[in-house]
């Protein structure tokens, strides 16, 4: 106890000293990171050094899941085979006629001298289940650097697309989802083309698009594809569906339209990482990846 | 030390089922809480702060924000650390749930001036979780703390 009095008496004051020491250098961190995102390099070589723990966090659930395929009956895994190889049959048919569609399509758009979609490299990945924040969309997968993944790639599943990536390490990568209050994606009706942005609420199963005149030509079902404008997002990708028009919330000229996401953001174990042709470009370009609705201000 | 807050970074993120998610309580915050009691003399607010990064990180968060929290509840405890100790435990349970409070908020106020955050009373419960689970940690990490050192 002596040991420790002289200590504290020795450093009594410094104590205070020291916080205000951390406080600047918090304040400094936080506007380089917030304001400038200077801090990428840092943020993924502290990640890669926590690589134990999300491993560590995501063990519980992995072999549990491990226990539960390793008990399942053998009819069932047969049935769930017999009914896959089914399902994968019909799907292989429905890929021909796919390409042929594809082929007509590239005559078509050869025709018209229009640039022609070229099809997007993708890579599946699977999500860590932890839990990052709950008031921030954020997920963990078990793609990073090593796989070419970079910040800013959009991910999709199966039904529509997730999100983006937001911190890239060696051998993870954080994705913000599209329903993060600080996600904003381009977007246009697949109906009418007509261009708008879906802002995320915090809530999984609802977007805004705020941005809509009142008179607009929308309606309940409509759905919402990628623009591509701002080049993040590849374009032509299915986003939500409009769930709820109010034409005149407060008697503004402003309609409210929310939109419920088609990616099944909170049950996806698997992922789709994309490249695509004009990801690969633009990510040259200084993207701002806190704020992804500045990115899709410049007009067509 | 290494292990009780490597511990506390793997409770962070620990998947938890959806209706308990809103109370995970700040276990960083509270592990070092009680070194900062522990060994006042080698546990002070860089160390804290240094911690706190690696939260950051590890929860994709604006970098500072974490550290910056857990920088203030460490100086908060070594400011009464010896008030502190002597404390019977309901009271120093209240004093630690005020501390987590305080961080809290200062916490909120991070995550609202970097980027909107829905309004919820819900975020008062971490404070409320730490201070009620302060009772059991305490003596838990006291004792393992104890056993280790004398080995």
């Amino acid at each position: 106890m002596t040991t420790d009095e002289n200590a504290l008496f020795a450093r009594g004051p410094s104590i205070t000293i020291r916080l205000v020491i951390v406080v600047a250098l918090s304040l400094i961190l936080m506007a380089l990171d917030h304001r400038m995102q200077r801090l990428t390099a840092a943020r993924s070589a502290l990640a890669a050094l926590l690589q134990p723990v999300y491993f560590l966090a995501d063990l519980p659930v992995r072999s549990v899941e491990w226990l539960g395929t390793a008990l399942a009956e053998r009819r069932r895994l047969l049935a769930d085979n017999e009914r896959l190889r089914e399902r994968q049959l019909i799907i292989a048919a429905r890929l021909q006629t796919a390409e042929d569609l594809a082929a007509e399509n590239r005559r078509l758009r050869a025709l018209l001298q229009s640039a022609a979609r070229i099809d997007n490299r993708v890579l599946i990945g699977r999500l860590l289940s932890v839990d990052l924040d709950p008031y921030k969309h954020r997920l963990v997968l078990d793609k990073g650097t090593k796989d070419a993944a970079f910040v800013g790639q959009p991910l999709l599943d199966a039904h529509g697309v997730m999100g983006q990536l937001v911190q890239v390490s060696a051998i993870n990568a954080i994705a913000m989802l599209i329903t993060d209050p600080n996600h904003a994606i381009p977007v246009r009706f697949s109906r009418n083309n007509i261009r708008t942005i879906a802002i995320g609420t915090g809530n999984l199963h609802r977007l805004d698009l705020p941005h809509l005149p009142n008179h607009v030509d929308a309606k309940v079902g409509d759905l919402l594809v990628t623009s591509g404008l701002g080049g993040r997002f590849p374009p032509g990708y299915p986003v939500a569906r409009v769930t709820e028009i109010d034409a005149d919330p407060t008697g503004g000229s402003f309609a409210r339209i929310t939109a419920a996401p088609l990616a099944q953001l909170d049950r996806t174990r698997e992922v789709l990482l994309v490249w695509s042709v004009s990801s690969q470009n633009r990510r040259l370009l200084t993207l701002d990846v806190d704020h992804p609705e500045r990115n899709t201000a410049d007009p067509e | 030390m290494v292990i009780s807050v490597t511990l506390a970074l793997i409770l962070t993120i620990l998947p938890l089922p959806e209706w308990s998610r809103m109370y995970r309580p700040e276990w960083l915050g509270l592990v070092i809480i009680f070194w900062c009691l522990a060994t006042p003399t080698r546990f002070g607010v860089l160390t804290a702060w240094s911690i706190g990064l690696l939260e950051d990180a590890l929860r994709g968060a604006v970098f500072g924000q974490h550290a910056l929290v857990l920088a203030l509840i460490a100086f908060l405890t070594l400011s009464m650390y010896r008030r502190l100790r002597v404390f019977p435990l309901l009271q120093q349970s209240l004093i630690v749930g005020g501390v987590l409070f305080l961080a809290n908020a200062l916490n909120l106020w991070i995550h609202n001036a970097t980027g909107n955050l829905p309004g919820a009373w819900s975020y008062w419960w971490p404070p409320l979780a730490g201070l009620l689970l302060w009772p059991w940690i305490y003596p838990l990490l006291r004792s393992l703390q104890a056993r280790y050192q004398r080995s």
